[in-house]
Parts: C-alpha cells; structure tokens; sequence
C-alpha cells in the first residue's frame, strides 16, 4: 500500500503515467433488442407452438384429405377454392394471434419487470438512453412479432403443402389445383399486408399497454383493460348507445375493413390507398406517439423502483 | 481539470429535503469517500451525478448536465447502484456480450479476468448465484468499464473480506494505471480508510464535514482530559465531548495539539471515531433541544 500511495504521489510530476483510454463502437438499439430477447423467449416459443399444434391438427385432418378433395372436385371451382385454402387460412389466423397475444403479454410486463425486479437500476447505469429502450419495445409486438407471424405462416403453410401434395400423390389425386390455389403460393403479399396493417392498427393497443407497464405498480392488464371497459360501460349508460363499443371493436379488427378491399367474384385486393388515407390509421398513430412519449417520461423519472 | 462541480444542488421528495443545497467540487482523478448516516441523502446525491434524478441548483458532471444528458455522460461514466440489480434471468456470458455492446470503455479481457478469479460459472443465472457471487459479477462488469468516473453506491456490501479487500486494491491500481475519478458511499470506513484522497461526511443532506484523508493526523485530534483540566478544554470548543470508562474525551477540529498537550493524553481518531462523534454529537444536540 505504502507503494501504491508513492506512485500515486509520484504520477503527479508525470503527466504520460495515464495510458489512454480505449473506447470500441457501441450498438444500443441492437443489444436492447437482444437482451429483451434474451429475457422473453416465450416471444419466440409461442408462436412456434402455434405452429406446431396448427401443423399436428392439420395432420391428423390429412388422413381423410384424399377423400375430402375428391368430394370438393365435385363442387364449384370456387367452392373447391375455399376448401383448399380453409385449413391454411386457419392455420395462418392461429398463428397472427398467438404472435399478437404474445405481443401484448409482452408490453404489459416490459415496464413493469424491470422495475419489480430493480434491474431498471442496472439497464440505466448504461449508455442506454429511455427513448432507445421504450422504443426498442415497443417495436418488439408492433414490428419484430408480425415479422415473425409472416416468416412462420409462410413456413407453416410450406409444410402443409408439402405434406398435401405427398398424401395426394400416394392416393392417385390429382395435385393441380392445390396448387392451384394455395395461399402461399398466390396470396403471399395479400398475407403480408394484412400482417403489417394489423400491426399498425393495433400500434396504440401495444403503446397503451407499455405506458400502463410503465405506470402500474402491479396487476397490468387489469388496469390497462379497465379504462376502456369504464367508457364502454359509462357510453352505455349516459348515451343508451354503443359508440364507444363499437370505437373498440372497430380498434381491434378494423384494419380488415380499411386495408382489403373484398370481392365476391375475384380475389381480394390490397386497399392502398383507402387504408392509407383512412382516419383510423392516423388516429392510432398519434395515440401511439403520445403514449410512447409518456412512457419514456414515465422511465426517465424512476429512481426508485 | 473539475469532474463534479455542484453549486447549491438541492432535491426535495415532497415535503422532505434529501439534498439542502450542497456545493462541491470533486477534481479529476480522486478517490472520494462519502459516508454519512442512514439517510442522510448519499445515494440520493449519487443519484444525481448519474442522471437519475432531476435536481434543483447547478450540477456539472465531466462538464454535462446529467439529468439532461445521462445516456451520453454514461459513456464515460461506471456506476453500481446497488449491488443487487443485475437482472435475475442473465447469466455471465449474456452480461459480458450486452455490456460491451453498449458501453464504449468496456474491457472484456478484464472482466473475464476478473471473473476468472471466482467460482462463477459461465452459463448459471443471476437467480441461481448467491448474493455475494452476484455482487461480484456486477463488480466484474462495472470495474471493467475504463470510465473517467466511477461512481459505487455501497459497492462491497455481503462480500467476504477477502474479497473486499482484492476490490479496493483492484480500484486503487485502476485509479494509478487510467486517471479514473472515484466517488464512492461506504460503510465500510476501517477498510476504506486508507484508499481514499478524500472524505465528505454527509447529514441531513448538507457537507457537514469535507477534507483530505492525510490531514486527519493534522487537523483531528482527541484529548482523554485530566479531570482539572475539563473546563479549559470545553472553552476551546470541541466539536464532541463523551464520556469513556468515566473519564471526558474530547474531539477537537483544527486546535493546535500545543494547546492542551499536557491536559491529558493525546490521540488521533480513526475515521470510524470521527464518524461516530459527529453523528453522534448531532443527535446529542438534538437530544438537548428536545428537552
């Protein structure tokens, strides 16, 4: 010790004593994102089950497949249409609502974990700014998950023709118009569209449930749900109308009606335009804003969690 | 060059007063210890070099403002805010791949260096490591962080000794190799005693004390009176009078030993004497007003 303290007296005549201190290139947003990943794996987990228990139904169903096309061969083509595509429809719906279940589970915890589990006194010892770590989650169910959803419906959906093109084969029948009319093979960017609208339409469902994971102390879904069920009930009650009800309802699968545009003869179209110049869309985004701003606000303030 | 300059920085939660106007100036490369008693606003003072709380008054860390600025002055900065904190779900390797993936002056090397010394192994859980292995992990990570300040909110607390005392020679040898400024709350004072440059004793969220550690010797001393000499020594003002196995001790600040050398005997506090007096001799005040 009596050492140390003398080179210590003695670096003050020598200014080159200090070596320089080296720095390296950082990637905040990246390592954000992959530490949530790291800490939320179910994120990836459930909507792989999705897949999985979709995939083991559709197997089971594949025992009678040869006999359900034949009866279908009988039909309209349009009726032989929708019982190919029916099983990949479903299968794609259970996989986007797995991925958006998931999503919401997630931002309804991410706030909220941190701060019960003070880690949020290590995350902000770092270099890490709030922005960069609200941001990061909530493009976590509002981009990264429908990504996901995509990638695994189109997996999901590969398989299963694979599949229904071996089982028919081996039974003689004939393959050409499963092919024909596949979803993955003719709707790939009817799928894709309608994943990225519907995450944008629910942007400021994730963003409210951040905000009140930011907020709440505990019990998160219930005070993210309470607020609109109090307007839909109190709208119920002073008006004798669903307005608000319908608002919500309208929030949850409005981005169909906005972003497709539906046909009785032909196949359904994107709706560019209509969705892009559509109220609803703008309104969510700017709820979404504002509840992000809040919740980095609300991150900002903690110091005590 | 000034690492922490504070001009009148005050922070009130509510109605009560954590920081009353404190005005410091921590010079770049010191270790400073700031002890105090339980709330006395150490941490909270930490808290807001680092950026974690607003704060009312000037406060200048590395020449930022921290609350406005704290993601960015954390680029230069090491802190531990507690040394249970790392998040449960993290393991080692996970910790070492995020940490030098977000700050600049990590040195992986070191770390693993560090770590190399312990009985961590590299794929548990934080869940799963007792709490002084956690502790030392979160040393690990936070000492290998070549930051210009290093701020450590009770850094040791639940380690073994030896473990402490391979910490503060680690800090010190740091602090030659990189300049590195130290600003450090501890209870630990016989231990950190003889690592520090400088010592703040925080109370009631004001400087109640501020000076250099080798000045002890020259500006504290205690007087174990002779009984004939007691009023003479009150009249010189002591900071502290006590009573110790029936005789009357008393703690002088900056009185010349001529004085009362032949008063009784002399001796110099140690920290721990010197923390206990003043917070001592504080609470006896307010005893007295009390009453």
């Amino acid at each position: 010790m009596t050492r140390l303290l003398a080179m210590r007296k003695s670096r003050a005549f020598d200014p080159d004593a200090t070596r320089p201190r080296p720095t390296h290139p950082t990637h905040p947003l990246l390592w954000t994102l992959r530490r949530e990943l790291w800490e939320h794996r179910s994120l990836i987990f459930a909507p792989l089950a999705a897949v999985a228990v979709a995939l083991s139904g559709f197997l089971v169903s594949a025992v009678g497949l040869p006999a359900t096309m034949q009866a279908s061969l009988a039909g309209t083509p349009s009726e032989l249409k929708d019982a190919i595509r029916r099983p990949f429809d479903i299968a794609a719906v259970a996989i986007i609502a797995t991925t958006s279940l998931a999503g919401l589970f997630y931002a309804l915890g991410a706030l909220n974990g941190e701060r019960r589990d003070r880690s949020i006194l290590f995350w902000k010892s770092l270099p890490v700014s709030d922005a960069t770590a609200v941001l990061v989650k909530a493009a976590i169910p509002i981009a990264l998950l429908p990504l996901v959803a995509f990638l695994l419906v189109l997996a999901a959906q590969a398989i299963m023709l694979l599949a229904s093109t071996a089982i028919l084969s081996a039974s003689g029948v004939a393959i050409g118009p499963l092919w024909g009319s596949v979803p993955v093979l003719h709707r790939v960017h009817i799928i894709a569209w309608s994943i990225a609208t519907l995450a944008l339409w629910h942007a400021p469902i994730y963003a409210w449930a951040l905000l009140v994971s930011g907020w709440a102390r505990r019990m998160t879904l219930l005070w993210a749900t309470l607020p609109p069920l109090a307007a839909i009930v109190f709208d119920r009650m002073a008006s004798g109308r669903w307005h608000v009800a319908s608002w919500f309802r309208d929030r949850l699968i409005g981005s169909l009606e906005a972003g497709i545009k539906p046909s009785a003869t032909a196949e359904p179209q994107m709706a560019v335009i209509h969705f892009a110049a559509s109220p609803g869309l703008w309104i969510g985004l700017a709820i979404t804003a504002a509840c992000l701003a809040a919740a980095v606000r609300l991150r900002r303030n903690i110091f005590n969690p | 060059m000034t690492c922490i300059e504070a001009r009148n920085l005050s922070k009130a939660f509510g109605p009560a007063t954590a920081l009353d106007g404190i005005n410091l100036t921590i010079e770049e490369g010191s270790i400073v210890g700031l002890i105090g008693p339980n709330g006395s606003g150490k941490s909270t003072l930490l808290r807001t070099i680092v950026g974690l709380l607003p704060h009312e008054g000037d406060l200048a860390v590395l020449g930022r403002d921290p609350w406005r600025e704290r993601a960015a002055l954390m680029r230069d900065v090491s802190y531990i805010a507690d040394v249970a904190v790392l998040p449960p779900w993290i393991n080692m390797g996970q910790a070492l791949d995020y940490v030098g993936g977000v700050h600049p002056r990590f040195d992986r090397a070191k770390a693993e260096a560090f770590l190399h010394r312990t009985s961590i192994s590299r794929r548990a859980r934080v869940r799963d490591l007792s709490k002084g292995m956690a502790a030392q992990l979160h040393l690990a990570l936070v000492m290998a962080i070549e930051a210009r300040l290093t701020v450590l909110d009770e850094p040791t607390l639940g380690l073994d000794v030896a473990y402490r005392k391979a910490f503060y020679d680690a800090l010190l040898g740091d602090h030659l190799d990189h300049d590195r400024t130290i600003l450090m709350v501890t209870h630990e004072l016989a231990e950190i005693e003889r690592v520090l440059d400088r010592i703040i004793l925080l109370d009631h969220g004001r400087v109640k004390l501020d000076f250099v550690a080798h000045e002890i010797d020259a500006r504290f001393t205690e007087l174990v009176a002779h009984p004939d000499h007691l009023a003479a020594a009150r009249a010189l003002g002591p900071i502290q009078e006590r009573l110790l196995l029936g005789q009357s001790v008393f703690l002088f600040d900056g009185v010349d030993r001529d004085e009362f050398r032949t008063w009784g005997d002399l001796r110099t506090p140690s920290l721990t004497d010197l923390f206990t007096a003043l917070v001592t001799a504080k609470s006896d005040q307010n005893d007295r007003v009390a009453a």
